[in-house]
């Protein structure tokens, strides 16, 4: 529940830095004018186009690699639905005598990945998740292997044995691209750029009579929730933005492991 | 035929909150002229190119994505006709005396998947074709698992045990296509900038003698429009844009397996 509370601190955060870097500006931009006692500043435009354009840009590109990355994300649970489902009807080309316990560890093992996945905020459950994981996995390879040993043809073990494999291949990858994000200094930058940009905004904003003008206002406003959703789509299990649907499509399958 | 018009009433919905919004912006001006008895509005340009600059590229991102989501359907729709196809041809190495069975559960599930496409408006109608595809699928699996231990030749189950696994992945991964859609906060994201801009043109033209200059009409339906069709690809069995002709590939190799 806590991280909720953190996401949101996350855009009153930026609401607030953008709103002072907007009133730093003004007064900077004030100053300027009752220094210089003049009515208009002066104001270097293609400057100032180049900054907005490239923040326009930057936050432009950062959302879409965030959405990529989210959509990944969600396809790579189809994978993952898919690997096990087959993973799991492959054990009926194993010695009948096997089955039962392979059934059992498969099941577990694949609760283990769910757990790991809901619990990805905390990540001493996380670890803990894994560590039991990794101890079914090693479990249902020996047997697999052992499996090889007991059946009289081999050439199941071909159909089989690389199905395996495979699950734990994209049962690790489901976790790992959980952790693949943009550098820190991509996010700062974007902040950083805001805050440049709510600075000129602020500044330019001195000559208008209206403390708060409208436009300045739309300039915060839409430039701390669109950072805030961008984040809250890097970490779409810690936010607001969740990947519902397809954690589903895992219960789902699991559901039909019976 | 509901959702077809639940599509058009989207529409009017997104028409109706920007032209609000819009009227709103101009009230607003036109109380600010009033009250503060001048001709021309303040307006920070900068903050205000800011702000459309984002909402283009935002919308032009979503756009693209949507517009990826909607061929990899499609691309899919291809992969998932020639899995059925080749598992169906596979059919010839099981043994003989299974074969009238496996063909017959083979066709039933194209079907099953090819009904699934059809109701997804309709959620209850596509759970139940969906559960009949599970029921079906286990059957198919069974039977593929019998064959394999019938067959002195276990090379041949390496042939096509592998194909019945791929068309269940690419079955169950086309339907899990159609699922897979940006979080509601981004369309709540996008409409809400759109809006937000709509309520910037309407207040900048309250400085016009016209009440509707033609451009603040034009903004109005160009946003509701883009955000429509966006909207419509990203839901392209609810809406207009269908995929009929993709579906029919299915339909062509169903009806080839006789």
């Amino acid at each position: 529940m806590v991280h909720y509370f953190l996401v949101l601190f996350v855009l009153v955060l930026l609401l607030l830095i953008l709103a002072a870097s907007l009133e730093i500006g003004r007064n900077l931009g004030k100053r300027h004018l009752s220094k210089q006692n003049q009515q208009k500043l002066e104001v270097v435009s293609v400057a100032e186009g180049a900054v907005f354009g490239l923040l326009a840009l930057l936050i432009a590109f950062t959302f879409s690699g965030a959405y990529e990355r989210f959509e990944s994300r969600k396809m790579h649970l189809v994978e993952e639905a898919n690997v096990f489902d087959a993973a799991y009807n492959y054990i009926d080309l194993i010695p009948a005598n096997m089955q039962p316990e392979l059934r059992s560890d498969m099941r577990s093992y694949f609760d283990s990945y769910i757990n790991a996945f809901n619990d990805i905020p905390y990540m001493s459950k996380v670890n803990e998740d894994l560590r039991m994981a990794q101890i079914y996995e090693d479990k249902i390879w020996h047997a697999v292997v052992k499996s090889t040993d007991e059946s009289t043809n081999k050439a199941l073990a071909q159909i089989y044995i690389p199905a395996f494999t495979e699950m734990f291949e994209t049962a690790h990858t489901g976790y790992y691209i959980t952790q693949i994000h943009p550098p820190l200094i991509i996010f700062s930058l974007l902040i950083g750029l805001s805050v440049l940009g709510g600075f000129l905004v602020g500044y330019n904003s001195a000559e208008n009579k209206q403390r708060y003008p409208l436009h300045s206002i739309c300039y915060v406003l839409l430039t701390a929730i669109t950072i805030y959703v961008i984040i809250n789509m890097e970490f779409p299990r810690i936010g607001f933005i969740d990947l519902g649907t397809f954690d589903d499509i895992l219960l789902e399958v699991r559901s039909h492991m019976v | 035929m509901i959702h077809y018009f639940f599509v058009i009433f989207v529409f009017l919905l997104l028409s109706g909150i920007f032209w609000v919004s819009m009227v709103l912006g101009q009230n607003l001006g036109l109380a600010q002229l009033k009250q503060q008895a001048i001709e021309k509005l303040e307006v920070v340009l900068v903050a205000e190119g800011a702000v459309f600059g984002l909402l283009g590229l935002l919308l032009a991102f979503t756009f693209s994505g949507a517009y990826d989501r909607y061929e990899l359907r499609k691309i899919n729709l291809v992969e998932e006709s020639y899995t059925f196809e080749a598992a169906y041809n596979y059919i010839d190495l099981l043994p003989a005396n299974m074969q009238p069975q496996m063909r017959e559960d083979v066709r039933l599930y194209a079907d099953w998947y090819i009904k699934a496409f059809k109701d997804i408006p309709y959620k209850s109608s596509l759970r139940q074709d969906l559960e009949q595809a599970q029921i079906i699928e286990d059957r198919i699996w069974k039977v593929a698992i019998a064959a394999a231990g019938e067959n002195q030749d276990k090379a041949l189950a390496q042939v096509y045990i592998p194909a019945f696994t791929s068309m269940f992945d690419a079955a169950h991964k086309g339907y899990y296509l159609t699922q897979i859609h940006p979080p509601r906060i981004i369309f709540a994201l996008l409409v809400g900038l759109a809006a937000l801009g709509a309520f910037l043109v309407g207040y900048n033209s309250a400085e016009n003698k016209q009440k509707r200059p033609i451009h603040s009409l034009c903004y109005v339906l160009l946003t509701a429009l883009t955000i429509y069709i966006i909207i419509n690809m990203e839901y392209p069995r609810l809406g207009f844009i269908g995929m009929k002709s993709f579906d029919q590939i299915l339909i062509s190799v169903r009806n080839n397996m006789v």
